[in-house]
């Protein structure tokens, strides 16, 4: 049977007609010459034969097989996707900023005016370092090793200065013998230790 | 996915971990405080640095008289509790600083210059010069005073 050559460019675009996979305006033109070509016409009607053929082919196949438990086979060999701990807080974010946006602000508020009571606090806190809450140095007690030939002397001010001098007892102490309650665990504060000689500097 | 991943990370929980930095920064226990080695003399004239003279002027005012003040080094202690920070004096003692305790923030540390210890409260002001042993002629102190400023400044 001779080929009409009208046919030659509509035989390549019979099957995706079949399959309903023309645009629009190319199944027009499909729909128009299959008016009025008996040829395409057969063409067509074998291609639709020859799928519910093969669809029914397949069908009968299918049947044959049991997919009784298809789905939980499949299932049991997926392995459960665990997104990377990064990307699940992003998805939560976005999922609470999306679902309790109203929630979110709310704590995102809470949380800012924590931070602006607190930082202020802090940083003015802070101005006075730790352990500086009093505002002068104060010698609390002055103690010297049993045995030792020195006596503490402290002479204070009353901005805060303090000097703790070791006095040398040894010409007190002679002759030997157990040291005198000036030179054993003293305290300096509260007596008049300023009169005792310090052994360096001019007087 | 959302109910699951919503309960493990709430919205409170957020507000907690943005606080907790703030937390964390309040706290610490260390304090600080300046150890500084001066030698005293009068083998001659030198006040060196210059903020000796405040020392050298309170030594006078107590009727001892150095005419040279030579800071031999300066340390900025920072004590924890318990522990034992040291500072080599030139005659080869050393002063030995612990902090005791703070209490209502107030810090007591105990300085132990071979025999003697002394216990005393750091406060805002007011140097203290605990005598340090002699060395080349002069007298050896340990001025202690309070690191107020942060490190550096």
């Amino acid at each position: 049977m001779a080929l009409n050559p009208a046919c030659l460019s509509f035989i390549p675009q019979l099957s995706p007609f079949v399959d309903g996979e023309l645009l629009p305006n190319d199944r027009v033109t499909v729909e128009r010459h299959l008016a009025v070509c008996r040829d395409c016409t057969g063409r067509v009607a074998d291609l639709r034969a020859e799928s519910g053929l093969i669809r029914h082919g397949l069908d009968l196949a299918a049947d044959e097989v049991d997919f009784k438990d298809f789905a939980t086979k499949v299932m049991a060999r997926l392995t459960p996707y665990k997104p990377p701990l990064w990307e699940q807080i992003q998805i939560s974010l976005s999922e609470m900023f999306l679902y309790q946006r109203k929630m979110m602000m709310a704590s995102m508020a809470g949380a800012a005016a924590v931070l602006a009571i607190a930082i202020p606090t802090l940083i003015i806190g802070k101005s006075i370092p730790d352990g500086y809450a009093r505002e002068m140095m104060a010698v609390q007690s002055v103690t010297t090793e049993a045995g030792a030939k020195v006596t503490p002397v402290v002479m204070t001010s009353d901005k805060g200065d303090a000097i703790i001098w070791m006095v040398s007892t040894e010409q007190q102490v002679e002759p030997p013998a157990p040291a005198p309650p000036a030179a054993q665990d003293k305290s300096g504060e509260g007596q008049k230790l300023e009169q005792t000689k310090p052994k360096g500097g001019e007087l | 996915m959302t109910d699951r991943l919503g309960r493990r990370f709430h919205p409170y929980a957020l507000a907690i971990a943005l606080a907790l930095p703030g937390i964390a920064w309040a706290e610490g226990n260390k304090v600080e405080v300046m150890a500084d080695v001066v030698l005293a003399s009068n083998n001659g004239n030198k006040v060196e640095p210059p903020a000796l003279e405040e020392a050298k002027k309170f030594f006078e005012a107590k009727n001892v008289k150095y005419s040279s003040w030579q800071s031999l080094s300066q340390r900025r202690l920072s004590l924890e509790p318990k522990k034992t920070a040291e500072v080599p004096l030139p005659n080869g003692k050393k002063a030995q600083f612990t902090l005791e305790s703070v209490a209502n923030d107030v810090a007591t540390v105990k300085v132990t210059v071979a025999p003697t210890t002394l216990t005393l409260q750091l406060g805002r002001e007011g140097n203290l010069y605990v005598d340090g042993g002699q060395h080349q002629g002069g007298q050896v102190f340990v001025m202690i005073s309070p690191a107020l400023k942060p490190a550096g400044k």
